[in-house]
């Protein structure tokens, strides 16, 4: 750039001017220099402001170029890399035969950032998500993270995406399904929408089969609509396999709701055991809901009456009895009873039913009778405390430990306070409390020569990496009596179903050995006139393969007796279970 | 065919073409990069197509000779005045245009904002009104300024387009400034501050709370503060060297309009202060080499040399604005970065102040000659 020689710029001082200082004299010459005769100042003075303020846009750069507000780091830090929650698959559950009990199906979630949405483009939602998401998303929106629809199956939701309406995103996501929609849902449980367990073996397995979300590090895109935040999941999930088999299960809780509704009984439950290992088969409770429909009419559907209710098991108990009896030396085998139908016993007197007079009986005949007096007198004859720990090693009074939630202990009372006719009541059914899942493994031990097994239900859990994380395994608890005694006691209950009270159980295709059991519904310490109807029982009778119970609760239409409508039901199980095996 | 050096003085400094040359192809490349993926090919074609047509245009205009223009400036000016009006008028207006404002005009297949070419048109009455002789006080002149300011902004009020009002009254004051007067616009700026202030203070609520998004974005930094805080994370992710050209994390579509408004931002982010910096130097040498020009004639041809300030000034003045609204020292309108920003019409625009300023610039060599000859 030349050199600008000012002097030369006809800045003299006029002649005729009076003296003054030099900075008044610069500006009343500026204020006449829009006349003609002038020396353009005001010229440098605006070339000079405009590169000054060109300057100034260079310090404006490198003020936010250098010396960032916080916040701005902040935001530009953790803007763009978004950590993405991948919803993962859930583990899946299987049977025993590796039938998918629960399982995850991959579906689609609609949701729109409200930041890059034209409340214009709503009504295009109508057509797949009804009017009222149109109505919600004419609106302006808060957030980033608006849910139009959760878990859109696959098939519908390309229907959706093809649209490309602009500004919806995609996430992806699954869904838990029952494929057998109720069967086996107190075992199972459900899931909430965000497929955490929420019951059964979905709560207390949740930590193996809840896969952590995994997180995705992307690049955040602000505005594009349609890039889904997908990624590849590990294909490997958990397992969690059971014990059950789900034909058994089906047929089992289909005869159940049957018999249940026929007899419009309040409660109902079932339980098929394999006597040699304690794995339960089958395991059902009624009422009963479906796990994918999440909502559920009354809290009463929630509770599994196979392992989660208390009640008097009645006649069912006496083979139990007697074994004990058996053991302890309060009788034995050639033992004979005179039964008159009533007999008074220390302050009460015990009945039979209808004051039915039996005569003579073997123990057999006994069992076949559901004879009270012949058990009260063998009550009689045995120790207090030895009874009670006999009934503890049975799995009495405690909580059998099955690996489902909900389960009670029953009631057993302390022999300290078995005055009275307690012991006799026990004897025959009366003043404790069972689950059927007790019952069930208690009457394992008649059919498997004696030996009590700690009931289980997971059979096998895979973790991941298919490696077998956790193996349920028979394990015997008490050989509680002798192998003699577990079999002439079921034969005893062979001739129940044979010729005795279980007749009704009694089948053509395969020989049952069984008892019924009746018992009225104690309320605050008094018996009501309301009945739960029981049939406990195994088959092959000479070899038993299985063990079953089913309770009837408080049956209100019909007959009231565990021989008249628990034992066709166990029947028609048994039938239909030995059609398929 | 005729030689060059017969149509432009054989002093003729040619850099008051190359420095936009130079920009023009800044911003090309940073169009490029920050639609890189999604609008590539037709803003990148489409902004090199209009560079054609633009030096076409710069050519055309630099041919005219200076007084011709001046004998003109009527014409012009009434006719870039009445254009402004089309908008709003439905055959040619453009609806549903960016921004919900009705700034655009259609022709045929054509659509240019016409405000663009308002300022040089005013800018050139502006300097032909200012410069010729007469014995009209200062005062006079100025009330002749405000006049002319009414005037120029009713059309660009109506669109409404407030950024194009402040533009365009600002390009009639900076020649006011410059060819009659400083002081008087001074003391009345400051007297008229007051009032201003006053009223600010007192203003109704909701131009409050606009003032305030602009003080305070980060009141609600996802809605009315989310680009203003967008384009200064971008200036902060530039640093000293930047992400590097096609790095930037702001463009992807973090940065609304990253190759329009924003441009200097995205171009802060990928090429670092070192790049914005050396945009705005080429900006100061490109006004330096103006100057230069405007030494040569500004004693002798009051005209041509308010009319290169005017013309420098109304660059100057958008890439002030423009640039002091992305760095938030002040708020933001929708006026773009000369040469740089992507859009037709403004780069057409631009490069035809281009024209007249190389047409300036080779009267500036004669001017010298004839005030050395005589």
């Amino acid at each position: 750039m030349r050199k600008i020689n000012i002097e030369k710029l006809n800045m003299q001082k006029p002649s005729g001017m009076p003296k003054r200082s030099r900075f008044t004299w610069f500006l009343s010459h500026y204020m006449n220099s829009h006349s003609d005769n002038y020396s353009n100042v005001r010229g440098y003075i605006v070339w000079g402001i405009m590169f000054f303020a060109v300057i100034l846009l260079i310090i404006f750069t490198a003020i936010r170029q250098f010396f960032p507000d916080e916040r701005v780091v902040q935001r530009g830090e953790s803007q763009y890399w978004g950590k993405m929650n991948i919803s993962a698959s859930r583990g899946d559950i299987l049977d025993r035969r590796d039938s998918p009990l629960a399982i995850s199906v991959p579906t689609v979630l609609f949701f729109i950032d409200p930041k890059n949405w034209d409340t214009q483009n709503a009504p295009m939602l109508g057509e797949f998500f009804g009017e009222g998401v149109v109505k919600k998303f004419s609106r302006l929106l808060p957030g980033r993270y608006q849910i139009v629809k959760r878990n859109v199956r696959l098939d519908s939701a390309k229907r959706i995406i093809e649209r490309k309406i602009p500004g919806l995103s995609i996430k992806r996501e699954n869904l838990r399904v029952y494929p057998h929609g109720s069967l086996a849902f107190h075992i199972l449980g459900y899931c909430d929408i965000d497929g955490h367990g929420q019951a059964g073996i979905e709560l207390e397995w949740d930590d193996l089969l809840f896969i952590q979300s995994q997180e995705f590090t992307t690049a955040r895109m602000s505005k594009r609509s349609s890039d889904g935040y997908g990624g590849d999941i590990l294909d490997e999930i958990s397992r969690v396999k059971l014990t059950l088999d789900v034909r058994f299960q089906e047929i089992v809780e289909a005869n159940l709701a049957l018999a249940a509704k026929q007899h419009n009984v309040k409660w109902a439950a079932g339980i098929i055991m394999n006597p040699k290992t304690g794995e339960v088969l089958a395991i059902a409770s009624y009422p009963t809901a479906d796990g994918n429909k999440r909502h559920f009419s009354s809290p009463l559907v929630m509770m599994n009456n196979a392992v989660g209710r208390n009640y008097e098991p009645g006649s069912i108990f006496k083979p139990l009895s007697m074994s004990i009896a058996l053991e302890l030396g309060g009788t034995n085998k050639n033992m004979t009873y005179v039964c008159g139908g009533r007999i008074a016993l220390h302050d009460a007197v015990i009945h039979d039913v209808n004051n039915h007079a039996h005569g003579h009986q073997t123990l057999h005949q006994v069992l076949m009778n559901s004879c009270n007096i012949g058990m009260s007198l063998m009550a009689e004859k045995c120790a207090h405390y030895d009874t009670y720990k006999m009934l503890v090693q049975y799995g009495f009074g405690r909580k059998s430990g099955i690996d489902t939630a909900g389960e009670e202990a029953g009631l057993l009372n302390k022999p300290e306070e078995w005055r009275g006719i307690v012991a006799a009541n026990t004897f025959i059914g009366q003043g404790v409390g069972v689950t059927a899942i007790q019952m069930v493994t208690a009457m394992s031990a008649i059919a498997n020569g004696g030996k009590i097994f700690k009931p289980y239900i997971v059979d096998t859990v895979y973790g991941r990496d298919g490696k077998v994380v956790y193996k349920g395994r028979p394990k015997i608890r008490y050989q509680v009596i002798s192998k003699g005694t577990a079999d002439f006691i079921r034969s005893g209950m062979e001739q129940v179903v044979a010729a005795g009270g279980g007749r009704a159980a009694k089948s053509k295709t395969v020989e049952i050995a069984g008892k019924t059991g009746t018992a009225q519904v104690a309320e605050h310490g008094h018996y009501t006139g309301r009945h739960n109807a029981s049939f406990i029982g195994m088959w092959p009778a000479s070899a038993p393969e299985y063990v079953m119970v089913i309770t009837l609760g408080e049956p209100s239409s019909g007959s009231y007796y565990g021989g008249k409508i628990a034992a066709p039901c166990f029947k028609k199980i048994v039938e239909e279970i030995e059609k398929v095996e | 065919m005729v030689q060059l050096n017969q149509l432009f003085h054989k002093r003729t400094n040619w850099s008051i073409v190359f420095i936009p040359m130079v920009l023009t192809g800044i911003g090309i490349l940073s169009i490029a990069s920050s639609t890189a993926g999604s609008s590539f090919d037709n803003s990148v074609f489409k902004q090199a197509a209009w560079l054609g047509i633009s030096l076409l245009a710069m050519f055309s205009v630099s041919l005219i000779p200076t007084e011709l223009l001046r004998k003109w400036s009527n014409w012009i000016v009434l006719i870039a005045w009445f254009t402004c009006f089309l908008p709003k008028i439905p055959g040619f207006s453009l609806p549903n245009a960016p921004g919900g404002a009705m700034r655009w005009v259609r022709l045929g297949p054509l659509t240019f904002q016409p405000s663009e070419l308002l300022f040089t048109a005013v800018v050139l009455k502006a300097s032909d009104m200012f410069t010729k002789k007469n014995h009209y006080s200062r005062f006079v002149k100025l009330c002749v300024a405000g006049v002319l300011i009414l005037v120029v902004a009713f059309p660009l009020l109506l669109q409404p387009d407030m950024g194009s009002t402040v533009v365009a009254s600002a390009c009639i004051m900076g020649v006011f400034v410059e060819s009659v007067d400083i002081v008087l616009p001074l003391i009345l700026g400051g007297t008229l501050s007051i009032p201003i202030i006053i009223g600010m203070i007192s203003m109704a609520g909701y131009r409050k709370a606009r003032l305030a998004a602009f003080l305070d974005p980060w009141k609600d930094p996802q809605g009315k503060g989310f680009q203003i805080i967008q384009g200064l994370i971008a200036f902060a992710n530039g640093g000293l060297l930047g992400q590097g050209l096609g790095y930037g994390f702001q463009k992807l579509n973090y940065l609304p309009a990253a190759y329009t408004d924003y441009i200097f931002a995205a171009i802060a982010e990928e090429l670092g202060f070192i790049g914005a910096a050396f945009v705005l130097l080429l900006f100061l040498m490109w006004f330096l080499q103006l100057f230069r020009a405007y030494l040569r004639v500004h004693i002798k041809d009051k005209f041509r040399g308010t009319l290169i300030w005017g013309i420098a000034f109304s660059v100057l003045f958008s890439l002030l604005i423009n640039l002091a609204g992305v760095t938030k020292f002040i708020p933001l309108t929708g006026i773009a970065v000369p040469f740089i920003t992507y859009g037709g019409t403004s780069l057409v625009s631009t490069w035809m102040k281009v024209g007249i300023l190389l047409r300036l610039e080779s009267d500036s060599w004669q001017v010298k000659q004839n005030e050395q000859n005589k």
